[in-house]
């Protein structure tokens, strides 16, 4: 029984870092026969964020299914060190675009890509740059594309950011305050960032200690220019990113959680929208729709439930997407 | 006083509205409650919130589901639209497109609900729902306010927000964690929970 556990398991990743510019990216690569995926993590995550356990793997869940596995560290994140200059959007869309050129190099395929939160913004970020970027298909998982009509949460971001001083916010240290106390003693955010009854404490806690990565205040900082003003996240070039998608036709699924406080199902919705491709689809993560919990931010990916309710669905469009 | 018509909504029972009626008189509102009533499709239904629009004009309307539909159709002269959950498109969940396909049946309608939210609906109403939708958002004259609840099935956000920008200028707020409220809303909960009658009331009467 245990050779056959042990034939089933996929085998540990390999981890290469590759330079951008004068910063790095780190590939975790889980070799498959199909058709590559890169995976890439959001604000504050980092690689590891797909692959928190064997009981919540969404690497593990593709190279089951097949494909090639190739999990990015954004630069500054996980095992790719902090870049010379914080980074900003169109940083990370750069290192999107590395990824995605390196993998169909390497592969002889234009690799699928799937993105949580950050991950799926910085994606947008790399198509508006280089529209003839090698990509087959995209699912983009709790990802906005706009931050109009922002909550008190949000709106908070441009109060405390002259608070976040120096090259880095320390979100780990944070993480770790939280992995110490109850779970509803620290302003909520853990209710705010995930469903808890959907994500076990262990899960939790595993996630606040070992998986978070500080955040460039650069980024924040265009979070807050977009609340700010007209809510359009945009590029260094001043390019209004929402806008600039009708012209990606690249096939697309999107996913939301119900209860997701961070982005709230409308701003995936208007990524949705915006983006010009006609092959889309859309889900709610939600009791209405058949799933076992309405989901948060998180447990989209990491949750209790992901891997019934999530992970064949994101398998699935991929099967069919990359056939 | 202020004038406030409460539209209420087919499908929701007039008990869930009792917690924001009390709460708008207490704040010192004059409150006209039009029950659109369970006989009627969309365009009688319509025309009765007319009428109780015309007669107090001009108001404030505070509606939600599909009695801020109605009352959003009927026009008139509205000084101001306080809309809690509004339904400006169908919701388009498994359990959403369930209940409009047949918004007569009880267990249907408890999809996207509550099983606590019964209220009657008229089989000429149902029967237009199930055939399509009958309104289109268009821009009014008068200031809107829409809440939204995370846990409204019957009008979640990702239908709400973007329909919602049809009508014009909005101030648009999602109820619920995301502004520290003490939990996630469902539909009727903007009706009756404590909280969000509180913030509703509070725009109803211009505080």
């Amino acid at each position: 029984m245990m050779w056959v556990v042990a034939a089933w398991a996929a085998p540990e990743p390999t981890l290469e870092r590759v330079a951008v510019g004068e910063a790095e990216i780190a590939l975790h690569h889980t070799p498959g026969d199909g058709p590559p995926v890169v995976l890439v993590h959001g604000v504050s995550c980092n690689a590891a964020f797909f692959d928190l356990s064997p009981d919540r793997s969404l690497v593990d869940a593709l190279w089951d299914a097949g494909f090639d596995v190739w999990a990015v560290d954004l630069r500054g994140h996980g095992d790719a060190a902090w870049p010379p200059v914080a980074a900003t959007l169109d940083d990370y869309g750069s290192d999107v675009a590395a990824a995605l050129r390196l993998v169909a190099g390497r592969t002889g395929r234009d690799p699928a890509y799937v993105g949580h939160s950050m991950g799926g913004i910085v994606l947008a970020y790399a198509l508006v740059a280089a529209p003839d970027l090698p990509l087959r298909a995209a699912v983009i998982i709790g990802s906005p594309i706009e931050l109009r009509d922002p909550d008190p949460t949000l709106r908070s971001l441009p109060v405390v950011l002259p608070l976040a001083r120096g090259e880095r916010v320390p979100t780990p240290a944070g993480a770790e305050l939280l992995s110490v106390t109850r779970r509803d003693t620290v302003l909520r955010i853990d209710e705010l960032v995930h469903n808890r009854d959907n994500l076990a404490r262990e899960a939790e806690l595993e996630l606040f200690r070992r998986q978070m990565s500080p955040v460039s205040p650069r980024v924040l900082a265009t979070f807050a220019q977009a609340i700010r003003g007209d809510g359009e996240l945009r590029t260094a070039d001043g390019v209004a990113v929402r806008g600039a998608l009708a012209a990606v036709h690249t096939p697309m699924s999107f996913f939301a959680g119900r209860v997701d406080h961070i982005v709230s199902p409308d701003r995936v919705r208007a990524y949705h929208d915006a983006v010009g491709s006609t092959d889309k689809t859309w889900w709610v993560a939600a009791r209405a729709n058949g799933a076992h919990a309405d989901y948060g931010h998180l447990d989209l990916v990491i949750g209790d439930h992901a891997p019934v309710d999530v992970f064949p669905r994101i398998v699935a469009f991929l099967a069919a997407e990359t056939r | 006083m202020i004038p406030v018509l409460v539209v209420t909504a087919p499908g929701v029972g007039f008990d869930v509205y009792r917690p924001l009626l009390e709460g708008l008189r207490a704040a010192g509102a004059r409150v006209e409650v039009v029950e659109p009533g369970c006989v009627g499709g969309f365009d009688s239904l319509t025309a009765r919130v007319r009428a109780e629009i015309d007669r107090g004009a001009p108001t404030v309307v505070v509606a939600d589901g599909l009695g801020a539909t109605l009352a959003l159709a009927a026009g008139g002269r509205v000084e101001r639209y306080v809309l809690l959950g509004p339904v400006l498109a169908p919701p388009d969940t498994d359990a959403g497109r369930a209940a409009f396909a047949d918004f007569t049946s009880p267990a249907a309608r408890a999809a996207v609900l509550g099983e606590d939210g019964g209220g009657c609906v008229s089989t000429a109403l149902a029967a237009e729902l199930a055939a399509g939708w009958p309104f289109t958002p268009a821009p009014v004259d008068a200031s809107v306010w829409v809440a939204m609840g995370m846990l409204d099935e019957l009008a979640p956000v990702e239908v709400v927000t973007p329909a919602s920008r049809a009508l014009g200028p909005r101030r648009l707020v999602r109820l619920g964690v995301a502004r520290f409220d003490p939990r996630d809303y469902t539909h009727v909960d903007l009706i009756r929970d404590p909280v969000a009658v509180e913030v509703a009331v509070e725009v109803a009467v211009g505080r």
